[in-house]
């Protein structure tokens, strides 16, 4: 498989007060088609800064990030934004839906950005609902009205409508419990399994698992990786191995 | 003090918000401070003047002929209610004297130097020249500041015999004939002068009595007891004179700034309004905005109290601030809209530091303020630490999805659009009710203009509109009138004259006749049922009507001299002058109290050439004969020019005051709404929305309510103009309003409220752009 980002050099400093904090420091990294890639780390350790700096959602402060190929660093605000909207889905540990719209209406508002079939937009946007398990008495409701669960998959669905490239993952389980956590990280892994690319930021070892490749980060940089390979529940000698590793690591 | 300290830091995190409240605070504040201005020191200071003055309680005028009244023959028929009078005397003409561009046709007086030194209705130099020694004339303040005529000038009073022609040496400031409004000008001449004048013009002598009563009489029972003076005078000598007390000279010296203030007060109670609202609003989003540091403050022990006293002192001090600069601003601005009024009024006044005025202002904007803050701080009291800490307080109350998105037929931004403006009801709501009461502001005011400025509506300022006034000697009547039907130049003519009547007090009435109503230019002159057509009927005043308790239908009798005749009331008509005591006659009406042919044949015309041409050929071919005349245009046009500065004051200010309103209502709006929902545009941006989008969709959901609401408003306005316009006039006379709306002002207006919007809207959306998905979504 080819890879769909490339990062070279990354380095992203944040400011404050004349304080200079480097979060990321030169960081080279690839991430592949198919993937289910994990970043992991210690709080502080620059592991959403790097997915959302890979995702074009905020700029590195040096270095140059490529997706298929093609340099985003130094792409305009809303350059980026069209970027965003053709080739990334993003799920988010706090879900993130939009209080005032259905919950229909939340996977539509990502998918009619892309599409303007608005038939075929609607039939992908039911049809993803009804893969990641929202029953259809649930289309009308609010996401105050839901569970944290089901925000959770219908974060994931507004994520997948416009099949994008990659999905990045922010603790997509980090604020549920583990049965609702373990569902939604079922979901991601069925659509992996279907060749979905996404990458991952936890610090959960459940949800680690789940990636074929572990990424480690400490002080904003990589210090370590692990192949996995595909995910087989239940298999002790991968978990063994995720172990060793985190425990190598420092974790 | 930690309240006193939370404050503070509350005005420095939200220094934007604070200068809107402060400067929507000081709006009000100006217009407020204005209005309490004009009611209690403007038009109190004329009524001080006056008692500075020692103005008496009413005045009667003879005009001329009147050399057989002595002041012995006064004595003689003083009643008994009189406390103290002075008899002056004097030389009347009536005559055109310039004005302006133009020229007006009041009653002149002339006076000698010894009035100068009078105890009653006191007359004072303003301002002099004492350079000018020789031919010198002292004019009424009035002729300076609403005339434009100035120390130095030359000014000529015609008189039958001879036209006298002065120095302008200085002003004087008199109560009465000091204005147009009471149609007497008493002018000081040096008694050389007076000496000439009157031995070429013995017919001419006049005199004014200057009455004091023993009791506190209202105008109505000064008039009474005044009237029976004029009834003896009239009796016993045939000589007519006309009675002014000391109020009604000054409300009609003083009309405009009344009318202004009618019109103002509107516009404060509408500002007022919307800047409670605002404040209420803005303190609603601030608990909402800031209902997590609240939460944390009550978790550190602050009570609801020590919370409410900080908003409080918050709100306090943006309102001190507000108010302090706003009275500053409106005393300000006070010079610019009483040296109009001066013009009109012609009392000299000089703004000073008014208790009551700032006091009002004040105490009214900060009980407003402490009202809206103490219904809005309320909610401080259902926050509960945890919960605050947690997620804030917020209502979803999403009672219906509006818009779905997959059945909408209308692109994603149109459609999110829609959305927002369902979603934002509340904002919309305010900006809604705002513009709609803007509109109002906006087409009174250009009504306004479009009226007294751009084409000015005579109809309700004069009983008859037409280019020129011809009055002839009765011998030459016929062959006059020959002339005008026979000249081409001539449109139209009618004869129309006016008598002094009286009615069953023997109070004066002036009472035009007209040989055929049907002629009347002047449509609005009848409002309510008909002229008179028989000789039996009568068309009164409504004012007086409504004063009186008349009702079409009614009798009403007039008197003239020993004669009287009960005519039957047929329709009312409006009239700014005399108080509401006028009233049309027909011809053969006039007859059944006068011999018409000693009454002076005035005619009214019409022409295709300016008026003036005509004018001088009549003058030329008559000469003598002709006894006055008036180009109507241009005494209208002198008459009117206090209104047009007025007007054009109004449409500017009120387009100035409107657009600062719009710009801040929304900026509060759009601020609040954007704060609200930036995590909503920041998991849009994430989701791939650009700034573009996000702005427009903005724009679009304001949009449709600001334009229905500007359309309506435009609308509405359309038709409660005249009756509100009408309403604030009804004190003056003007009982049935029928301005021209200007169609093409109001839709600029329109499209000035919906253009200023859409600019606000813009600019204040971009605030969008600083939102960024990324630091959202991370929490800070």
């Amino acid at each position: 498989m080819g890879n769909i980002i490339e990062t070279k050099k990354l380095c992203k400093t944040f400011s404050n007060g004349g304080l200079q904090q480097h979060v990321l420091k030169n960081i080279d990294l690839e991430i592949y088609e198919g993937d289910y890639t994990i970043i992991m780390g210690a709080s502080g350790a620059g592991k959403s800064t790097l997915l959302y700096t890979l995702s074009g959602m905020d700029k590195p402060t040096l270095g140059q990030i490529s997706f298929n190929n093609k340099e985003i660093t130094k792409m305009t605000i809303d350059k980026l934004a069209q970027f965003r909207r053709k080739n990334c889905g993003f799920v988010f540990q706090q879900t993130y839906l939009i209080d005032s719209m259905s919950v229909l209406d939340n996977v539509l508002v990502s998918g009619l950005l892309v599409n303007n079939n608005k038939k075929e937009v609607v039939k992908n946007a039911k049809e993803i609902l009804k893969k990641v398990d929202i029953k259809e008495e649930l289309w009308t409701k609010f996401p105050t009205q839901l569970s944290g669960g089901e925000a959770q998959r219908v974060g994931i669905a507004r994520a997948l409508i416009n099949n994008p490239k990659l999905v990045f993952a922010d603790e997509p389980t980090g604020a549920l419990n583990s049965k609702t956590g373990k569902d939604v990280l079922d979901t991601l892994t069925e659509f992996n399994n279907k060749g979905q690319s996404i990458v991952m930021v936890t610090h959960d070892i459940k949800s680690a698992r789940r990636g074929n490749r572990i990424i480690y980060l400490k002080d904003g940089e990589i210090v370590g990786e692990c192949n996995l390979g595909k995910y087989i529940p239940n298999d002790k000698e991968r978990h063994q191995k995720l172990s060793d590793f985190l425990i190598k690591m420092g974790w | 003090m930690k309240s006193i300290l939370l404050a503070k830091s509350n005005l420095r995190k939200n220094k934007g918000l604070s200068i809107c409240i402060a400067l929507l605070i000081l709006i009000g504040a100006i217009f407020l401070c204005v209005s309490c201005l004009l009611v209690f020191d403007f038009q109190k200071s004329s009524y001080k003047e006056a008692e500075r003055l020692n103005a008496s309680d009413a005045a009667i005028y003879s005009s001329g002929n009147a050399g057989n009244i002595t002041k012995e023959y006064i004595d003689s028929i003083i009643p008994d209610s009189v406390s103290d009078y002075l008899y002056t005397e004097g030389l009347f003409v009536q005559t055109s004297i310039k004005f302006n561009e133009g020229e007006v046709t009041p009653y002149v007086n002339f006076i000698k130097s010894e009035a100068l030194n009078r105890n009653i209705s006191k007359i004072e130099i303003i301002e002099e020249d004492t350079s000018i020694i020789d031919n010198y004339i002292y004019i009424p303040y009035h002729i300076h500041t609403g005339g434009g005529i100035n120390i130095g000038d030359t000014y000529e009073i015609k008189f039958p015999t001879n036209t006298y022609s002065f120095k302008v040496k200085g002003y004087i400031n008199t109560i009465y004939g000091g204005s147009y409004n009471m149609n007497q000008y008493h002018m000081l001449i040096s008694d050389e002068d007076y000496a000439k004048i009157e031995n070429d013009n013995p017919t001419s002598k006049s005199f004014t009595l200057y009455i004091n009563y023993k009791e506190n009489f209202k105008d109505t029972s000064i008039l009474k007891e005044s009237n029976k003076i004029v009834r003896e005078i009239f009796i016993d000598k045939n000589i007519e004179t006309i009675v002014a007390p000391l109020n009604t000279t000054i409300e009609s010296r003083t009309f405009l700034s009344m009318i202004f203030f009618a019109s103002f007060f509107m516009t404060v109670i509408i500002i007022i309004g919307i800047v409670m609202l605002m404040i209420f609003n803005n303190i609603s989003n601030y608990i909402k905005e800031n209902m997590k540091n609240l939460g944390a403050l009550k978790a550190m022990g602050y009570t609801t109290k020590d919370l409410k006293k900080s908003l409080l002192f918050q709100f306090g001090i943006l309102t001190i601030i507000g108010l302090v600069l706003g009275i500053i601003c409106g005393y300000l601005f006070m010079p610019i809209i009483t040296n109009m009024l001066i013009a009109q009024s012609g009392i000299p006044y000089n703004l000073k530091f008014n208790i009551a005025s700032t006091l009002i202002t004040l105490i009214v904007i900060s009980l407003f303020v402490l009202f809206v803050v103490m219904i809005s701080i309320r909610k401080i009291k259902k926050i509960e630490p945890i919960i605050a800490l947690r997620d804030g307080i917020e209502n979803h109350n999403f009672k219906k999805n509006h818009i779905q998105l997959d059945k909408s037929k209308l692109s994603i931004n149109t459609s999110l659009s829609l959305k927002n403006m369902f979603k934002n009801i509340k904002q919309n709501i305010i900006s809604f009710i705002t513009i709609i009461f803007l509109c109002f502001l906006m087409v009174a005011s250009v009504t306004m203009y479009q009226n007294f400025s751009r084409e000015p509506k005579l109809s309700l300022l004069t009983f008859e509109i037409a280019d020129g006034i011809v009055s002839v000697d009765n011998d030459i009547k016929e062959e006059f009138v020959n002339d005008l039907k026979n000249d081409k130049d001539i449109k139209d003519f009618k004869y129309l004259t006016s008598y002094m009547m009286h009615d069953k007090d023997f109070s004066p009435f002036v009472v035009y006749i007209l040989e055929d109503t049907s002629k009347i230019n002047n449509k609005d002159n009848c409002y309510k049922g008909r002229h008179p057509k028989h000789d039996n009927e009568v068309a009164i005043s409504g004012k007086y009507a409504k004063e009186n308790g008349y009702n079409i239908g009614d009798e009403i009798e007039y008197q003239v001299g020993n004669k009287k005749y009960s005519y039957l009331i047929t329709g009312f008509i409006q009239t700014t002058n005399n108080s509401g005591r006028e009233a049309i006659l027909s011809y053969d009406g006039a007859k059944q109290l006068i011999n018409i042919d000693e009454v002076s044949s005035v005619y009214y015309f019409d022409s295709n050439l300016k008026a003036s041409k005509i004018i001088d050929k009549y003058n030329a071919k008559y000469g003598d004969k002709i006894i006055t005349t008036v180009d109507f245009q241009e005494l209208i046009k002198s008459q009117l020019s206090t209104f047009v500065g007025i007007a054009n004051l109004m449409v500017i200010v009120i387009s100035i005051i409107s657009g600062c309103i719009i710009v801040l209502v929304l900026y509060l709006l759009m601020k609040s709404m954007i704060y609200d929902r930036r995590y909503e545009y920041g998991i849009l941006k994430a989701l791939g929305y650009k700034t573009t989008d996000l702005v427009i969709q903005n724009v679009l959901a304001f949009m449709p309510i600001i334009i229905i609401a500007t359309l309506i408003g435009t609308i509405i306005s359309y038709f409660i103009t005249n009756p509100y316009i009408g309403f604030n006039m009804r004190p003056f006379g003007i009982m049935k309003c029928t301005m021209v709306i200007p169609m093409d002002l109001s839709i600029i207006s329109a499209l000035f409220i919906i253009s200023i919007s859409v600019i606000s809207t813009i600019l204040m959306s971009l605030k969008i752009r600083k939102i960024e998905p990324y630091n959202l979504l991370i929490g800070e």
